[in-house]
């Protein structure tokens, strides 16, 4: 069974401390829902919505909206939705379209999409991470080679891909931190196919 | 890498970046979860029990370390109060979760006051997908030991909850930390008790 169409979320349980817990249930047509970021408050969640025959949407759920897929670009469909500032208003994605084109981009809240300028070289691209004020991204690109390197984006210089520590040809960054100054992730190198953990700093580069 | 380790992967970072958490893999490519600080190096987490714990997902700005496991409720641990079941902590305010597991915990909002995760609870047979979640206006315990029940306050249902770990032989009662259930645990817990919080 589930709840009401109109708001797509209902408090399970609230008690004297104030605390909720509330079901986050999938935009409409969709089967499920895997929450990826959240907003200081809790007041904006996003994440990925997933459906039959694999269907996947980006979404974006509030205490009065419930979960909403967000707009794409012309043919590219919002397809994943990883991070949000901690004000709610900027949410960091991507949308692709059914030939496989992917583009890294910004959703505000003020309803703009900004695309991220990454470079055509790479032939996948993912986004992982926003800093807390929405003025720094991360993520990483997959090159024809497929060698995988990390990039950054600052709202001031744009994008810049990070250079591959030596030894290596495979570097995925999985969290970039609130202040935007560092990004954690692993790196493969021949010496460990399961991964060893880095992290970048603009002071200190990879360490 | 901590010793015996065959790889690791982190999967969290604070705001600042100095402590990460993740998971690291043994030779038999099970997970166990991390800290890792930029003063202190690998931090080793406490066992969870013979299920164990999957890997450290989230940190929240305090230092506290999430912890997901696939077969029971979430864990939550901070060096300075050890570690915690995340569904006691939120029995013990008074949150129902219904059916609803906390499994997996996907984020924690910048200031740790809000939780989103994942529930590997099914209702419907066969529909082979989680459940989402979200917790709002949660407080991490303070470091009050006698405040048995997590609720933040001193009373009689603190005492009442000592008694029961108490008889119940558990050893999170042992407050004078000699290994045993004694009279003197229970001496500890009321010097605690009068000293207050």
């Amino acid at each position: 069974m589930r709840f009401t169409p109109i708001i797509a979320s209902f408090v399970l349980a609230t008690c004297s401390h104030g605390q909720h817990i509330v079901e986050i249930l999938p935009p409409d047509g969709f089967e499920a829902c895997s929450p990826r970021d959240l907003s200081t408050s809790g007041d904006v969640v996003v994440g990925n919505a997933s459906g039959t025959g694999s269907r996947f949407a980006a979404f974006r759920w509030t205490p009065d909206t419930g979960s909403e897929v967000l707009p794409g670009l012309p043919g590219l469909p919002a397809k994943w939705a990883s991070a949000v500032s901690a004000d709610g208003r900027t949410i960091l994605g991507s949308v692709e379209s059914e030939f496989g084109e992917v583009a890294v981009v910004l959703w505000q809240a003020d309803g703009s999409i900004e695309r991220l300028d990454l470079p055509t070289s790479f032939v996948r691209i993912s986004g992982i991470g926003l800093s807390e004020d929405g003025t720094v991204a991360a993520g990483f690109g997959v090159d024809a080679d497929d060698s995988v390197r990390a990039w950054r984006w600052t709202r001031q210089d744009g994008v810049r891909v990070l250079p591959l520590p030596a030894g290596t040809s495979v570097v995925i960054p999985l969290a970039l931190s609130g202040d935007g100054s560092s990004i954690t992730g692993f790196v493969r190198t021949a010496t460990s196919a399961l991964g060893a953990p880095f992290r970048w700093t603009e002071q200190s580069g990879f360490e | 890498m901590p010793p015996g380790s065959e790889g690791v992967q982190p999967r969290a970072a604070s705001f600042s970046g100095n402590l990460i958490v993740g998971d690291w893999f043994s030779d038999a490519l099970c997970l166990f979860p991390y800290a890792w600080s930029a003063d202190r190096g690998f931090i080793e987490l406490p066992p969870a029990g013979p299920e164990l714990a999957f890997g450290s997902g989230s940190v929240s700005p305090d230092g506290t370390v999430w912890i997901d496991r696939p077969s029971d409720g979430a864990l939550l641990w901070r060096e300075d109060l050890g570690l915690y079941e995340f569904e006691d902590v939120l029995e013990a305010r008074g949150v129902r979760l219904s059916s609803l597991r906390t499994n997996y915990i996907s984020n924690i909002s910048p200031d740790g006051t809000a939780i989103i995760g994942l529930s590997d609870d099914r209702p419907h047979a066969g529909s082979g997908v989680d459940r989402a979640w979200l917790i709002t206006n949660f407080a991490i315990p303070t470091d009050c030991p006698p405040d048995t029940d997590l609720n933040g306050t001193l009373d009689a249902f603190d005492f009442l909850a000592f008694l029961d770990r108490f008889a119940e032989g558990d050893l999170r009662a042992d407050l004078d930390g000699d290994g045993e259930l004694t009279g003197a645990d229970l001496v500890a817990f009321q010097a605690a008790f009068d000293a207050g919080c």
